[in-house]
């Protein structure tokens, strides 16, 4: 297992002209339909290092998962992208038409909700997962069996070679999504999109996938987007955070300083609005309304309809994303204001 | 406080016919040994992970399902007795209701929501008269949070928070004493999940309702719960009140739970809560069950006795009740 990380060690340090290993710029996903244009992804522009992992938190709707597929290029149709930068290691995959090809499932890979809607039902655990280590890294099919056995055991699955005879209904559903992460991992992945991983799981289980892909990334220094409705995930698993409502990032600094020091209106409501395990509340705090449609979203902020805040200027005109100072950013006219009205 | 229901080990088998033309008959035990009480205008919470018989053991309660032993008494009346008049049976289906996770899976998407209503006011007989009905109709849409406007709109039409909102509207129209409320906020946003949250906490308070919440989240149940439950494969492995059962956990299945459910708190030590989770063993054994304790595969603490002996529901000396051969 060590020969295969510092083999990646090496191979990164020979081509190291990149600072980012993903960056987003000014990216845009809409959904065009007979009934109007749904922004779903409008204007996401986020910077990944190697080793971070970034949660991406948002409720249904907010354009979260679509973000990361446009950057995989597996946006489902109507949806197009119709804009913007994906740099990832300083290459553009925009631009190139054949670029994609090159990374998707072998340098960047992604991890979805349900594992057994990932997974081929008729196929076993082997001939799956030997499948990408054969078409990237051009192994036979032996020499494969072997390199899915070591990750298996990475993910600290028992007997890995008695795993790759099973079918996928065979496993539960903590062992599923670590066959998947196996299965992400395999081909010297340098990027892992995971799209709510634990959503389905219970908590026990979740806890144990979440320390195994903090455990993964310090193993193997690579970068990770981490997309969840959860706020307690987030806080337990990412390094930076940042908050998606209706197609846009809101907010965006370090997990410490978004669960600290909350500067949106919605991030604030969001933290509040969760029963909490170790303090006491009374009532809990509610948002007023509900997700707006992305084919109707309010002037201005698109959060100005909901927000306890919101003057003319929010419902007039759109706000840019501010930088505040030590890399917390934030979309919202009044953050001076929410900010020590915060207590 | 007077009790309004009592469960006495409640247990439920299902069997399925499998092998060689179906010969051979494979028994699931999904509840095994389930006893507890909810007084009046109290909310209990019941709590465990998926498969462990919590929603089984609602639907049991609501006479969905039939125990296969055991008995369920509502104010001190034996239910499966109840069952057996026409008049007694609806008299107990009216006192308890329920609301369930997948509000749109338990409506009909051919009926307005008023008429989800009206069809429950009709088999029982409430508010015959039209202008009486109108005026109810409307007073239970307000208590619920929904607008007078939404009476004529299809399941379809709402939004997910909204169609909960339906649930509940059906599960308080006809006045029940008891909701059985199903993870009612599982499928719910977070700022959605906080809005049914409170309404349900205010209709309890007005109609004097208890409440029997079943949800696999933690904090939610501590939430809106005055006492809690925690389920595992099918037994309860500890009974406590809210406060005493966070302050304190007493059994291993428990405290392993509280430790898992992620912490808002920016501050909370990360690196304690890996070690939890890579001490932490095999997942849940059903072959367990009835054997030795049934988390004896994942208890830190197991020792000779957890793996020979089925534990018993013991009462401490300060009246908690726990399911562990360490009490």
């Amino acid at each position: 297992m060590t020969k295969l990380t510092d083999m990646k060690r090496e191979k990164d340090s020979g081509q190291a002209q990149w600072e980012y290993l993903l960056e987003v710029e000014d990216l845009k996903t809409y959904f065009i339909t007979k009934a109007g244009t749904g922004k779903a992804v409008d204007g996401v522009s986020f910077r990944l290092k190697k080793g971070e992992i970034l949660g991406l938190i948002g409720e249904s709707g907010s354009g979260k998962s679509v973000a990361v597929k446009s950057i995989m290029q597996i946006v489902p149709k109507p949806g197009r992208i119709v804009g913007g930068k994906v740099r990832f290691k300083g290459e553009d995959l925009l631009g190139d038409a054949k670029a994609i090809q090159r990374v998707r499932g072998k340098d960047m890979t992604m991890i979805f909700q349900e594992p057994m809607t990932s997974l081929n039902p008729v196929l076993t655990i082997g001939r799956q997962m030997t499948e990408g280590i054969m078409l990237h890294l051009h192994l036979k099919q032996k020499q494969a069996e072997d390199v899915a056995c070591k990750y298996l055991e990475m993910v600290k699955i028992p007997n890995p070679q008695e795993i790759l005879k099973r079918y996928p209904h065979h496993l539960s559903g903590g062992m599923r999504q670590r066959v998947m992460i196996a299965m992400a991992l395999e081909t010297n992945s340098s990027l892992l999109i995971a799209d709510e991983p634990t959503t389905a799981l219970d908590v026990t289980i979740q806890q144990q996938i979440l320390a195994l892909i903090r455990e993964l990334r310090d193993r193997l220094n690579m970068g990770v987007i981490f997309i969840t409705h959860d706020m307690g995930v987030i806080n337990e698993i990412s390094d930076h955070t940042a908050v998606m409502y209706c197609g846009k990032i809101q907010e965006y600094a370090s997990t410490r300083e978004v669960m600290k020091n909350p500067l949106h209106p919605y991030t604030q409501a969001l933290i509040q609005a969760i029963p909490r395990i170790d303090t006491e509340q009374e009532e809990l705090h509610t948002i007023p309304g509900s997700v707006p449609s992305l084919l109707n979203l309010p002037a201005g902020c698109s959060f100005s309809n909901r927000c306890q805040y919101a003057c003319e200027q929010c419902k007039n005109e759109t706000p840019e994303l501010y930088d505040t100072g030590d890399g917390h950013f934030v979309r919202c006219w009044r953050y001076a204001d929410t900010s020590t009205k915060e207590g | 406080m007077k009790e309004i229901l009592r469960v006495e080990h409640l247990k439920k088998y299902f069997e399925k016919e499998v092998g060689f033309l179906r010969k051979k008959k494979k028994v699931y035990k999904a509840v095994n040994d389930v006893s507890f009480h909810i007084g009046e205008g109290e909310t209990l919470g019941l709590v465990g992970e998926s498969g462990c018989g919590k929603s089984t053991t609602g639907r049991m309660i609501v006479s969905l399902l039939r125990p296969t032993d055991g008995a369920i008494y509502y104010q001190g009346q034996d239910i499966s007795l109840s069952m057996r008049n026409k008049d007694s049976r609806l008299e107990i289906k009216r006192n308890i209701q329920m609301i369930f996770q997948d509000a749109y899976a338990s409506l009909d998407p051919r009926r307005t929501a008023e008429e989800a209503i009206f069809e429950a006011l009709d088999i029982h007989k409430m508010c015959l008269d039209p202008q009486e009905r109108e005026a109810y109709v409307n007073k239970i849409f307000s208590d619920s949070g929904l607008s007078m406007e939404q009476r004529k709109r299809y399941p379809h039409e709402f939004s997910g928070g909204q169609r909960q909102r339906i649930g509940i509207a059906r599960a308080i129209c006809l006045q029940p004493k008891l909701i059985i409320c199903d993870e009612p906020v599982s499928a719910l946003d977070v700022s959605v999940q906080a809005q049914i949250i409170n309404n349900l906490e205010r209709i309890q308070n007005l109609y004097g309702l208890s409440y029997l919440f079943i949800s696999h989240d933690l904090s939610v149940v501590k939430h809106i719960s005055d006492r809690i439950v925690v389920m595992y494969l099918g037994y309860i492995v500890e009974e406590a009140g809210k406060k005493e059962l966070f302050e304190q956990p007493l059994h291993p299945y428990t405290q392993m739970l509280i430790r898992a459910t992620p912490s808002l708190d920016p501050d909370v030590d990360k690196t304690q809560k890996l070690t939890i989770a890579s001490n932490e063993k095999n997942s849940i054994d059903t072959s367990l069950i009835d054997v030795c304790c049934p988390f004896a595969n994942r208890c830190p603490k197991a020792g000779e006795k957890c793996w020979s002996e089925v534990p018993k529901m013991k009462e401490l000396e300060d009246g908690r009740k726990v399911r562990c051969h360490l009490y």
